[in-house]
Formats: C-alpha cells, sequence, structure tokens
C-alpha cells in the first residue's frame, strides 16, 4: 500500500514535468506514427496508381493520333491541349506531364515501324512522376494491344514469342512489403512503451539521486521493496498510457493507408490492434522493470540517459534485424521478450494463426525477464551504495 | 547538556570505507533530549560521516550508536524515525510546498484532515503560510530551506539531522535562516543535530559544538567555552581569530605557567597543554583580548610591539603588528578617539591578563 503512495507521488511529480509527458504523451503516441507511418504511407500513395481515378493529360498534336486519343479516353484520361513550349510548362508545374505525338507517328504506325510519342515528365515532382507512370502503363497497354492486332493481321499467333510461361506463386500472401508493414505495428508500440517511461525512470531513480531527494525517501517509514516497486508501478503507468496511445494512433493511421496497398490478409482494423497490444502487454512489465533497473545502476541523469539511450537500440533490433534475417517463429524464439512479441504481432496483422504454446512461451520468457531485472533493482536499493 | 539518558549515543565509533583507513576514530558522544549540538570541522574531518551513521546511511565500521537507549546500528535509515535536512534542499521539484510536506505524512497513513493540519502547522512554523501552492522552483533559496524545514518537521519527529542546511544560501540569508531554525529549536524543544563547516553558524544556534579534525572529536564544549578555552591549537585557530606565540615553557606554578618566547620575551599564560619544564608550547591570544598601549601596571604581561598595519571596519580597528618575532600579530581596537591617533611605523606595547593567553600544544611557525 506504501508502494502505492510512492507510485502516485511519482505520477503527479512527473505529470508537471515536460519532458516526460512530452515524450509519454506526445513523441511516442502521436509523433513517432506520424514520422515513420505517416512518411511510409505517403510513399505509398505515391507510388500507387488509381486508373479509376479520372485524370487529365496535355497532348501535343493530338490530331494525329485519333485512335490513341479515344484508347486514353476509353481509360479514363481527358485529353487536352498541350501548352505552347511542353518542356517548359511541365518544369514550371503548369502542367504535370506533356504527351507530344510526334509528325512521324501516323506514317510509321502504317509502315509498321516504331511509332515515336515523346512524354515530358519532371522527376524531380512528385505529381509529374505519378502522372507519367499512369500514361506509360496506358501506353504499354497500348502497345501490347497494337503488337497482338499486327501479329494477327499477319496470320501469326500473337503467343509465338512467349516460349515460356512462367507462374510464380507468392505464398507469403502479402509479400515483402507486407513484411515490412506487419513489422511497423510492433516497432511503434514497443518503441514508443520505451519512450513512455524513459524519463520517468530516469526521474524517479538516477534523477532522485542526483538532487538527493532520495535520502529523504529513505528516511520515511519505506521499505525499500515499497521504494522500488512505487517507482516501477508508476513507470509501468506511463508505458502503459503510451501504449494505449500509440496503439489508437496506429489504428487510426492505418485507416489512411491505401486499401489496396495492404495485403489481402493483412489487418489493421480494431480487433487486430486489441489482439496485438494484449499479445504485447508483457513487455509492459518488461520494459517498465528495464528502465527502473538499468537507470536504477545509474549514479546520474546523464549516465541514465547515456545507458538507456543505447537501450533503445533493442527494441529496435529485431525491426531491422527481421528485414534482413529470417528468424523463423518457433519455440526457440517465443521465450525472448521483443523478439517474441515482433513475431507474434507481425502473424496477428497477417492474419496467421498462434499456437497457443508461443503465446504461453511468450508471456512467460517476458515476464519471468521482468521478474530477474526487478529482483536486480530491488537489490541494487538495498544497499548503501544506492545513495553514492 | 549531557545527561545519563542520553538521546543519542555514539560508542566507541569508527567509520572506515577501505577497511584500512579510519575517517571516524572512536567516537564517543551523548546527545541530550532537546539539545542542539553541532558537528563543527574541516571538509574530511568525519563530521558527515557521523551525521550520516545516525541517519542509517552509513553502517558503523565498529562500535555502537544508540537512539533511546536502543542500539540502531541495524535498524535502516526508515525506521529510525529521523527527520532530515539538507544542504540542496532535496525537495521534490514537480510537486507543490503543501505537497511535499503532506508526503511524509500519506506514507504514514495519516488521514487527510490530519495531514492538512499538520500541513499548515508547519508552513505557518517556518512563516510560508500563503506559499503552500507554489512549486519549489517559485521559490528563493532560503523560502525552499524553510520548506525543507517544515518537511523534515512536519511528522514531528524528535530528533533532526541537518547536513550543512545553510550552504547554499548567501550570508545575509544564511545569518537569517541561523535565527529562524535556533528559534524552531527553541520553541519545539526537538533534538537536533547539525553538520557545518561555518564555525559563526555554530556558534550562533547550538547548545554544544563538537569540532572534528581527521575523524576525532578535538573539543566538545559549549561555544563560549569553546571561544574562550580552547583545548588545543586546532580548535583555537579554527573557532574565531586567534594571536599565536611559540615558545618555551620555563616554570610551572599550578595551572599557570611561564613561557619563554623565541623572540627572548617571557609572558604567564593558562597551562593547557601537556608536559613539563622545557616542552614546546603555542600561546594562543583572542585579539580582542589584548591591549594595545596599555596603562602602565594595567596589565601583567606587556611586550612591545610595532603597527605595521591599520584596517578600518567601522565599529573597531584592525591592526596588525610585529610583536615577539612575528608580524601577524593582530589587535582589535574600538574605534574611539584614542583609536584615532593609531598610525602606521609606530612602536608601542601590548599586553593582556595570563588568564587569557593559553599555553597549547605547538603549532610549526
Amino acid at each position: 500500500m506504501k508502494a502505492f503512495t510512492v507510485m502516485i507521488k511519482e505520477i503527479i511529480d512527473n505529470l508537471r514535468d515536460r519532458q516526460t509527458v512530452f515524450y509519454a504523451l506526445l513523441f511516442g503516441p502521436v509523433l513517432l506514427p506520424l514520422l515513420i507511418g505517416g512518411s511510409i504511407v505517403a510513399s505509398l500513395k505515391q507510388l500507387s496508381i488509381d486508373f479509376d481515378v479520372v485524370t487529365t493529360v496535355a497532348v501535343e498534336n493530338r490530331s494525329s493520333a485519333p485512335q490513341l486519343m479515344e484508347f486514353l479516353y476509353s481509360n479514363n484520361v481527358d485529353v487536352v491541349d498541350a501548352p505552347d513550349n511542353p518542356e517548359q510548362a511541365v518544369r514550371r508545374g503548369d502542367v504535370d506531364v506533356v504527351l507530344k505525338v510526334m509528325p512521324a507517328f501516323g506514317d510509321n504506325l502504317r509502315a509498321g515501324q516504331p511509332a515515336p510519342l515523346t512524354l515530358f515528365v519532371n522527376e524531380a515532382d512528385k505529381e509529374s512522376g505519378k502522372q507519367a507512370r499512369k500514361i506509360r502503363a496506358l501506353l504499354s497497354v497500348y502497345e501490347r494491344t497494337l503488337n497482338n492486332l499486327r501479329m494477327q493481321h499477319r496470320g501469326m499467333d500473337p503467343n509465338i514469342f512467349n516460349t515460356l510461361d512462367i507462374t510464380q506463386q507468392d505464398v507469403s500472401q502479402d509479400g515483402a512489403g507486407g513484411q515490412l508493414l506487419a513489422s511497423l505495428l510492433p516497432f511503434l508500440l514497443i518503441v514508443s512503451m520505451v519512450m513512455g517511461g524513459f524519463y520517468l525512470a530516469i526521474d524517479t531513480t538516477a534523477g532522485e539521486r542526483e538532487r538527493q531527494s532520495l535520502e529523504p525517501l529513505l528516511t520515511l517509514p519505506l521499505r525499500r521493496r515499497d521504494l522500488v516497486l512505487g517507482k516501477f508501478g508508476a513507470t509501468f503507468c506511463f508505458v502503459l498510457l503510451s501504449g494505449l496511445l500509440t496503439a489508437i494512433s496506429v489504428f487510426l493511421l492505418f485507416k489512411l493507408f491505401p486499401t489496396d496497398l495492404l495485403g489481402s490478409n493483412m489487418r489493421f482494423d480494431g480487433i487486430t490492434i486489441t489482439k496485438a497490444f494484449l499479445l504485447a502487454s508483457p513487455l509492459l512489465v518488461f520494459i517498465s522493470a528495464v528502465l527502473i533497473a538499468v537507470s536504477a545502476f545509474t549514479r546520474s541523469t546523464k549516465e541514465a540517459q547515456t545507458y538507456l539511450g543505447l537501450l533503445m537500440v533493442i527494441p529496435m533490433a529485431p525491426f531491422f534485424a527481421l528485414q534482413f534475417i529470417t528468424i523463423r517463429n518457433a519455440v526457440y524464439s517465443m521465450p525472448f521478450p521483443m523478439l517474441s512479441q515482433y513475431q507474434l504481432l507481425e502473424r496477428v496483422v497477417l492474419g496467421d494463426a498462434i499456437p497457443a504454446l508461443f503465446i504461453v512461451l511468450s508471456v512467460v520468457g517476458t515476464l519471468a525477464s521482468a521478474g530477474l531485472l526487478l529482483w536486480l533493482a530491488f537489490g541494487l536499493y538495498s544497499k548503501d551504495r544506492i545513495l553514492m | 547538556m549531557s545527561s545519563d539518558n542520553p538521546m543519542v549515543r555514539f560508542d566507541n565509533v569508527q567509520k572506515s570505507y577501505d577497511g584500512k583507513t579510519l575517517v571516524v576514530k572512536n567516537l564517543d558522544v551523548d546527545i541530550a533530549k532537546g539539545e542542539f549540538l553541532t558537528m563543527l570541522g574541516p571538509s574530511g574531518s568525519g563530521k558527515t560521516t557521523s551525521l550520516l551513521m545516525l541517519a542509517g546511511f552509513e553502517p558503523a565500521t565498529h562500535g555502537e550508536i544508540y537512539l533511546n537507549g536502543k542500539p540502531i546500528n541495524n535498524v535502516p535509515p526508515n525506521k529510525r524515525g529521523i527527520g532530515m535536512v539538507f544542504q540542496n534542499y532535496a525537495l521534490f521539484p514537480h510537486m507543490t510546498v503543501a505537497e511535499n510536506l503532506a508526503f511524509p505524512l500519506k506514507v504514514r497513513k495519516m488521514s487527510p484532515t490530519d495531514v492538512q493540519q499538520k500541513v499548515d502547522r508547519a508552513l505557518a512554523m517556518v512563516e510560508l503560510p500563503s506559499f503552500g501552492q507554489r512549486r519549489p522552483a517559485q521559490l528563493s533559496g532560503g523560502q525552499q530551506q524553510r520548506v525543507a524545514v517544515a518537511r523534515a518537521l512536519v511528522f514531528e519527529p524528535e530528533l533532526i539531522l541537518m547536513d550543512e542546511p545553510l550552504g547554499a544560501l548567501d550570508k545575509q540569508l544564511r545569518e537569517q535562516m541561523q535565527y529562524e531554525i535556533k528559534h524552531i529549536h527553541e520553541n519545539l524543544g526537538v533534538t537536533v543535530v547539525y553538520v557545518t563547516h561555518d564555525q559563526s553558524e555554530a556558534l550562533t544556534m547550538s547548545d554544544r559544538i563538537a569540532v572534528f579534525e581527521d575523524g576525532v572529536i578535538q573539543q566538545l564544549s559549549s561555544p563560549s567555552t569553546l571561544y574562550e578555552k580552547p583545548n588545543n591549537s586546532f580548535v583555537a585557530q579554527f573557532i574565531g581569530e586567534n594571536n599565536r606565540l611559540n615558545g618555551n615553557i620555563t616554570a610551572i606554578d599550578g595551572t599557570v605557567c611561564t613561557v619563554e618566547l623565541d623572540s627572548g620575551d617571557k609572558v604567564t599564560a593558562d597551562k593547557v597543554v601537556d608536559g613539563g619544564i622545557g616542552t614546546r608550547t603555542t600561546l594562543s591570544i583572542r585579539p580582542e583580548r589584548v591591549d594595545l598601549d596599555p596603562e602602565a601596571g594595567s596589565v601583567p604581561v606587556t611586550i612591545s610591539g610595532k603597527i605595521e598595519e591599520l584596517i578600518y571596519l567601522g565599529d573597531h580597528i584592525r591592526v596588525r603588528m610585529s610583536v615577539a618575532g612575528t608580524d601577524e600579530f593582530i589587535v582589535k581596537v574600538r574605534n574611539s578617539a584614542s583609536g584615532q591617533s593609531l598610525e602606521t611605523g609606530q612602536l608601542t606595547t601590548v599586553g593582556w591578563n595570563p588568564e587569557d593567553c593559553r599555553a597549547l600544544d605547538e603549532i610549526a611557525a
């Protein structure tokens, strides 16, 4: 019960500390998802081409290619006259792209020769590049259609040049991009949890030692265990709050994702996020214990920031490691805190079934590690060295 | 001030951090209930270590510490019921003043009504009744230290330990706080053990002062005894200003001895140093106890000297002289008409009563 009094004191104390509140409630849950998730959303949106959206393209000399114009129109592209100087107009951003039908287009087409077209594009301009990719894709379809017609006209089967019929079936269902997206959820959750308790843990342990407000606490009728539990409890509350807010913000963030880019089985709905948060919840205890144990070991805020700063690499390590090396979901990887949560959360997002044994091993392994770290913190606080 | 049933007793306490060097050596002190005892000494003398052992933050290497007759060596700090005030205030930075004061009470499971009453009383005691909702950063250094004192007192401990609590304050504020702490002590009757290296602070507030040097109490006395009758040269020079003259004891008559100074002058003094005739000694005479140009026969001891420097200090003039081979002999002359006639280079005499001059252990010149 006295641990609870200490916990409330630390929470009140730190809720008034702007730095702690910023990192716990703003940086992890809001800024981090916006920075990382937002940039991924923006990139994906940029790369995606929506053929159902009607776009307008400026074409020079369009009267020389009436059938092409008709093809473009039938594929949701409205054609308008090009400006006088296409190159400058595209560079200035007056129009995104200009398609120039060269004078020889009609003659070459009729002679069975390649018909010249020039596409003016500004690759430095994202909208221009995106528009150009759409036009190039449509022109490729138009080209294949003409090729087939030419061969049929000459009595040839268009498949004559298709000597192999290769089919690659991606059994991952969501591809390599899906793996990256799936690991984004555990990454954001875990990093945010660490950030949530980071400054509170430092302030309540190393910070307290540094400003020597630990001594008055030690003279109060509190067992050292109550003191550690109080500080741990306060850190846990901030880690929990940060994790919850991040789960909500990730849920909202994935609402913005272009649905066609998400794999068919990839889910970021409320139930999936809830499942993921529950699977990650043992980490709330583990991360709080790590932060308290490490910062209790240090003697000053600066030292604690150095050690915990290095510790920040740990939650990121599985994210990057899993992008480059294959660590299979297996019994041996489940007892490891963070690694197992990365793997389990990925499976949740990808809609894969999770064996109960995996969950048990992950929970037990993570909580046991947390217990070990708390025991270490109890030990550190029981020693007189804590004041030196 | 010591009694048969002291509140605190250090019984042959020793402390070593490395197992070799003793930083506190055979400390024996009794502190009576309600007493204000100051541990005074230079850095590294063992005073703070002694306080930390009493608080429970440092274990004693040897000996026993008693609180109200019970040994407490194995009692952790949280079970000693001691209030502490630290030099850097050690307030919880983001909590209000009232919350800082309430926390020790909440930990003790007091009811919210009691907590409020005690907090209000503590704030009134340190004359900060309207500062409850401020944060420490919104207070001056003196106000923060008052809050720290109030926090140490709020749960009404019998014993308060103060570790250089005024060290971070400027001179004026420090002097003001000295009186306030003294008044709080007098009003509450709480026992205070106070650590400082500031002799004037110790003299102002204490019932008794323990002067530490090299892990040993050199003298434990009331402020007046400590000043007037130092037991050794270290105490004499550490407490107040002091003129030192070296020489040999040439005759002993009870508690008085005759000393032949290195300059050849002979003077009489209270014999404090151990040893017989021929023992080297350092005479200690307070500057304010020296008469400058005394009337013939008014004082038994006179020596000739020369005025080297005059420093005007308002209420008195500080006269630096060459006397008996030292040119650092200081005399304090009250600022009066006679003081106005002093001149640098003037040859004159100085004199004193033998009871104001103490023959102590020798300090090498």
